[in-house]
């Protein structure tokens, strides 16, 4: 049984980046599993790792071109990667096991994360958080570096728990609970020499714990945490639940029924915490093709600045990331705490909006530059049909196609206000034989608010 | 109490709630000024249409400065125990130092009047006040069942309400929003990128948040945008699809409204992170544009590491924000205004090993103001162990919403048990209302060091404008109420990007009636004030300090008549490192009436040598800042200034009619040694040159140039008499700081004088020099660019010579120290 196209975009949007036309002609001749099935396919390598950016470790370019090099390729793999579920989940588990940046100023270290967190996309959660808790990036970033027998750091001991897998609930951790894990972790730290992760058995604390009053109390070490946790039932059902509930919110909307909720936390669990099984079930529930799915969730900047890109075949290095990333209210690599971004109207801020207009802004100066230069402009063809009109002005297409064209190339559906909108704009500067009005209109297409929800 | 089976993400949700009619405070706008102009005159944007949008603050409406550590604030770090040695014992590696302890290294400082309690010893400003009774102390507060995560504590913190009660998931201060009558579009405001925090969240209403940097999209005049801003704002009247699309729609809509109106909260702003959020809601105080609270972050304060250094940092940033607060804050509004800071948590009395402290309970908050009941309140807490809670941590002795009680009640005019569900009491944290006389008298804030202003690059004098030959703009003269914008960035030698200000002679000559020329930023709003004034078929010239408005371009407008406009820049000011003003009392350097070289003949050159002239050093300068005068000319001709050595420039610096006595400030690059030339052209003249000024790279502030505004005009009051002095208050007033203002950038105006003369501006309470600032002659309309030294009462003083005179002052630029 075909699928809508409505609901293949839909997916398309919120598993990917967003699909081509063809994409979506071609997944609404399938039926729904069979869909999910395909836009779930990774490459045949899991493991299989994208050329690094051109910039790392060169060994003269400076830290921060470095990093920017890095959110580059990042941001050109979201929007151009043939399997963009694993750049999504990536992008997930960046926000989830968060680390910062601009607090460890050590590139390699937050591009040996995102490697991470891009190998085990959809795999093993299990396995990806007993990585991620020994990568010198989360041993920096929570303090754990500094945790030792001699004084217990509590900072990664309470976030495994509280933000990483279970969540607080006084039935899955206790206070108590928090200094005996701090304990079990000690020593695990980071060589100063070699900036790799290091464990130092004479810092690490080889007492007896008493943990989720597992008796008789015994020398728990760190990873041990994790296998429990991953493995009691009643710790494995709170984490499932919580990773449920996060993904869900991610994926579909906030607040999902306890029914959703229970039913993809028994999925998870029955898959010994393997993602990808998770997100099948995931895409397949009605919930997720329901009208409060539709249109719930506003675009990240992240997720904006990708759409522009793929909206305007434009690569990553004329969105600047770095710049307008910070400004909305996102700079990538670097969450605002150890809890990650928020969502919907965490975006929706006066100074967020004035940024996302100002990329707007940004990119529609490019219909004015030298448009034989490559330096200063990509070969930006969505923008060629409409700077056709910008330079000659015969209007050999009515205002209605040119917002037809603009809303085929952005991958956007725009409602009837916002339409009437546009072609008001363009059949009344046209009067004026200005040339701004195309370039503006673009501006407009770019912030109207159809494009800022998904 | 959040629910038990609460993810992270949804403690987050909570923070940063959802508003389910985020436009309610959006529509409050609109209605306010369709009230006036009407709906279509908000999307044009004039500035005009703008002001009916807010409602300036009440002299008896108290403003609320939130400050929140992010992170969880070291209480027992920040006011320090000194006197209990369970504090020390507890903290060998992150302690602060007893100053009882002999030959202690950065120890705690001390406060009057309480012993065995200081403060950390990077909060001499905090100290400062406390010891003016400007500071109240809140010690020991928390709650009664501390919870040790960030977002639960925060969630509580923000909240403001009872623990487990039925109050709905709003901020403490949006539930004010929501109750307070007259709530307008800036009532609350948030500076900062991220979303809007919990605190300032309502059912109803919501706080705008600005970014630390500038005022955003929105406020360009240009036609182009003009038409999308307007497209824009009709999007958001239109329905579209889900919930969150419209509300995307009114966010951007909202940024349009706030932009022009927050823009002049928005200049001379330091640029350390930290330090501008402080400046910028000093200026949006300052701006008058009715906010209420203003939220600043700063942090991280989640010190489980490396405290000492951290921690110190974090301390240092708050005093110094405080402190440039207090400093910028104009006094019409201090003793309306308190600040207050807060925090998730303190932390736990037993250090850890890597050097930091861990999550704990109980700390303290800093309560400041003019109107604060400065002291010590609640009790510190004990650190005996049997006093403490499970897990080594402190117990509270206050309740936060005992302070919240005493901001809502005593500074907000709210009534704290409907924001806060009960009943709180306890203490007494103010001494005076909102603007009420009595109280502690108003703070005396020291002087701020900031890298504020920007710094100048003297240039050998450019033409940018010539109507009469088509340069910088089409060969015709400016008609009555025209305006020309002029490009000036990327001009010449001026730099396309970074250019916050010029320096420009501009000359008006030809004039077919008598007027005024007015400069200004183009697209800020048209200023009540002038630069040059001229009469029928005379040649004026004066210097003008520009600031450069949008795409670098500067507005002017002619007031009445056909004249034509010439326009030569001397230097540009940008916010890097560089050439910084250093103002000098005017000491006179030349007067060839009664110094060789004599009169100067036409054509004649002379060359002075400044380098350890009348303050100026011996070497190092970059620029000079001159008064200069051609006095009693036998010819109509002008001067040319430039460095000494360089080919002559083909610019003008005065121009002059026969027997006319002309004044005009000259800032003028020098040559190696120190030596400037001056050209005259025809006839013979004498001259005299004051020096006012100069730029050096190894001294000196930076010059902040602001949009032209009036601070004097006699015309209204009486004029100044023979032989009389006025004397102006200058600081505090308009943009210029109350302390650090080192001088004032002024364009003289002398009006109707009644017999020729001369007025010389002085820093007031100092000698008068032997100098001059402007010449007339009897009925004249003279104006000139005056570089004023700022005396030690923060006035300047300007004494006129002969007969009476009207004098009209306008504000252009300032330096601070």
């Amino acid at each position: 049984m075909p699928t809508q196209a409505a609901d293949v975009a839909h997916l398309l949007h919120r598993a990917w980046f967003g699909g081509t036309k063809t994409q979506i002609a071609a997944f609404s001749a399938m039926n729904l599993a069979d869909v999910v099935d395909a836009v779930l396919t990774t490459p045949v390598a899991p493991n299989d790792v994208p050329a690094p950016p051109p910039l790392l470790n060169d060994g003269v370019t400076p830290e921060w071109e470095q990093y920017v090099d890095l959110l580059e390729w990042w941001f050109n793999l979201m929007a151009t990667s043939s399997a963009p579920i694993v750049e999504k989940m990536t992008f997930f588990w960046h926000g989830h096991f968060t680390s910062s940046h601009s607090a460890a100023g050590n590139v390699n270290w937050t591009y040996d994360q995102n490697l991470l967190f891009r190998s085990r996309a959809l795999g093993d959660m299990h396995l990806l958080t007993q990585e991620m808790a020994i990568q010198p990036m989360m041993l920096d970033y929570l303090n754990n570096r500094f945790n030792t027998k001699w004084g217990a750091q509590q900072n990664f001991a309470r976030e495994l728990m509280e933000l990483f897998t279970m969540g607080i609930g006084a039935d899955h951790y206790t206070e108590q609970d928090i200094i005996e894990v701090a304990r079990a972790w000690t020593g695990y730290s980071v060589d100063w020499q070699t900036d790799k992760f290091v464990f130092r058995s004479d810092d690490h604390d080889n007492g007896t714990k008493s943990i989720f009053g597992v008796q008789p109390a015994k020398n728990w070490n760190g990873p041990d945490v994790i296998d429990y946790i991953f493995t009691n039932s009643d710790k494995q059902l709170a984490t499932a639940r919580f990773m449920a509930r996060k993904l869900w919110t991610f994926f579909a909307y906030p607040n999902p029924s306890e029914t959703v909720v229970n039913d993809l936390a028994t999925v998870f669990i029955n898959n010994n915490f393997v993602v990808k099984p998770l997100l099948r079930a995931l895409f397949l529930r009605p919930e997720f093709y329901s009208p409060t799915a539709k249109n719930a969730l506003v675009r990240s900047p992240v997720e904006y600045m990708v759409a522009v890109m793929r909206g305007l075949s434009m690569p990553a290095k004329f969105i600047h990331p770095q710049w307008y990333g910070e400004r909305m209210g996102q700079a990538l690599f670097d969450p605002p705490n150890v809890a990650g971004w928020k969502n919907n109207a965490y975006w929706l801020t006066t100074s967020a909006m004035s940024a996302r207009a100002d990329l707007a802004i940004d990119m529609h100066w490019r219909m004015w530059g030298d448009k034989n230069d490559p330096v200063n402009r990509p070969n930006i063809h969505p923008l060629k049909h409409l700077e056709g009109e910008m330079d000659s002005r015969n209007y050999s297409k009515t205002p209605t196609q040119m917002v037809d064209l603009i809303e085929s190339y952005l991958d956007v559906t725009l409602g009837a206000g916002t339409r009437q909108v546009l072609v008001d704009f363009v059949t009344n500067t046209r009067a004026g034989q200005h040339r701004w009005t195309e370039p503006q209109l673009l501006v407009l297409a770019l912030v109207a608010p159809e494009f800022h929800v998904s | 109490m959040l629910h038990s089976d609460i993810s992270s993400h949804d403690a987050l949700r909570h923070l940063s709630r959802p508003n389910s009619d985020l436009n309610l405070s959006r529509r409050r706008f609109l209605q306010a000024i369709a009230g006036g102009a009407g709906i279509a005159a908000a999307s044009s944007f004039l500035p005009s249409g703008m002001a009916s949008a807010v409602t300036p603050v009440g002299q008896h409406e108290g403003i609320l400065l939130m400050i929140y550590l992010a992170g969880g604030n070291d209480g027992l770090n920040t006011v320090v125990p000194f006197g209990q040695g369970e504090y020390y014992d507890n903290r060998p590696d992150i302690a602060i130092s007893s100053p009882d302890k002999a030959g202690a290294v950065n120890p705690a400082l001390r406060l009057e009047g309480v012993s065995g309690i200081g403060l950390h010893p990077n909060l001499g400003f905090l100290q400062q006040q406390f010891n003016q009774k400007q500071l109240a102390i809140v010690q020991g507060v928390g709650v009664s069942d501390p919870n040790f995560s960030h977002f639960e504590m925060l969630a509580r913190w923000m909240e403001g309400s009872n623990n487990g009660s039925s109050l709905s998931p709003t901020g403490w201060i949006g539930r004010w929003l929501d109750s307070a009558s007259s709530t307008d579009l800036l009532s609350a405001v948030n500076i900062g990128w991220g979303g809007i925090p919990l605190h300032l969240i309502g059912a109803n209403h919501r706080a705008v948040a600005l970014s630390p940097y500038d005022s955003g999209y929105g406020g360009d005049t240009e036609e182009w945008r003009q038409e999308g801003y307007k497209a824009i704002r009709s999007m958001a009247t239109r329905s579209v699809a889900g919930t969150w699309a419209s509300q995307v729609a009114n966010a951007l809509s909202d940024q349009l409204s706030v932009a022009s109106l927050v823009a002049p909260a928005y200049v001379g702003l330091p640029d350390d992170n930290h330090l501008r959020q402080f400046a910028a809601a000093a200026g949006l105080i300052n701006a008058n544009v009715g906010v209420r609270v203003v939220n600043v972050t700063i942090g991280n304060f989640d010190n489980h590491a490396t405290e000492l250094l951290d921690h110190a940092d974090n301390m240092k940033t708050l005093n110094d924000g405080l402190q440039l607060f207090w400093s910028m804050l104009s006094p019409s509004f201090q003793n309306r205004t308190t600040a207050m800071t807060f925090s998730e948590f303190g932390r736990r009395l037993l250090g850890n090993k890597s050097n930091g402290s861990d999550h704990g309970s109980a700390s303290c908050l800093f309560v400041m103001g003019p109107r604060v009941n400065g002291g010590m309140h609640g009790q510190y807490p004990s650190l005996k162990p049997g006093d403490l809670l499970a897990n080594n941590q402190l117990r509270a002795s206050v309740d936060f919403r005992q302070v919240y009680q005493q901001i809502a009640d005593k500074w907000l005019g709210a009534d704290s048990r409907q924001l806060l569900g009960a009943t709180y009491s306890g203490l007494n944290l103010f001494s005076a209302a909102p603007g009420d006389i009595g109280g502690s008298p108003d703070p005396v804030a020291t002087p701020v060091i900031v890298a504020a202003g920007s710094s100048f690059r003297a240039i050998v004098p450019e033409r940018i404008l010539d109507t009469r030959s088509g340069i910088g703009a089409p060969a015709r003269p400016v008609g009555p109420d025209g305006v020309l914008d002029l490009a000036v960035a990327g001009v010449g030698h001026v730099p396309p990007t970074d250019v916050t200000a010029v320096l420009m002679n501009v000359t008006a000559t030809g004039p077919t009636e008598s007027g005024f020329l007015t400069v200004w930023p183009k697209d800020a709003p048209f200023p009540n004030a002038s630069n040059l004034n001229f009469e029928t078929g005379q040649t004026v010239p004066n210097l003008v300090l520009a600031k450069l408005g949008a795409g670098g371009k500067v507005s002017m407008k002619n007031s009445a008549g056909d004249t034509h406009l010439i326009a030569d820049v001397c230097g540009y000011f940008v916010n890097k490192p560089g050439s910084r003003l250093v103002p000098l009392t005017p000491f006179r350097a030349l007067d060839t009436r009664s110094m060789a070289p004599g009169v100067l003949h036409p054509r004649g050159v002379v060359t002075i040598k400044l380098a350890a002239v009348g303050g100026i050093p011996s070497s190092g300068i970059d620029a000079v800042a001159l008064n200069v005068t051609a006095v009693a000319p036998t010819a109509a001709g002008f001067l040319t200034v430039w460095p000494a050595g360089e080919p002559m420039p083909t610019t003008s610096n005065l121009n002059f009619g026969t027997d006319q006595t002309v004044p005009n400030m000259v800032v003028s690059k020098v040559s190696a040694d120190g030596s400037i030339s001056v050209y005259n052209d025809s006839g013979n003249t004498h001259l005299i040159i004051d020096i006012v000024g100069y730029y050096a790279s190894t001294s000196g502030t930076g010059i902040i140039s602001v949009t032209p505004s009036r601070l004097l005009d006699t015309r209204g009051s009486g004029s100044v008499g023979e032989n009389g002095v006025h004397e102006l208050l200058v600081a505090g007033v308009g943009p210029v700081p109350v302390t650090g203002v080192r001088s004032v950038m002024l364009n003289v105006t002398a009006v109707a004088p009644t017999s020729p003369g001369f007025v010389t501006v002085f820093p007031a309470g100092a000698d008068r020099p032997n100098s001059s600032s402007l010449n007339f002659t009897k009925g004249q309309t003279v104006a000139n660019l005056v570089l004023a030294k700022v005396g030690g009462t923060g006035r300047v003083a300007f004494f006129n010579r002969s007969g009476n005179t009207h004098l009209v002052v306008d504000l252009v630029g300032y330096s601070v120290d």
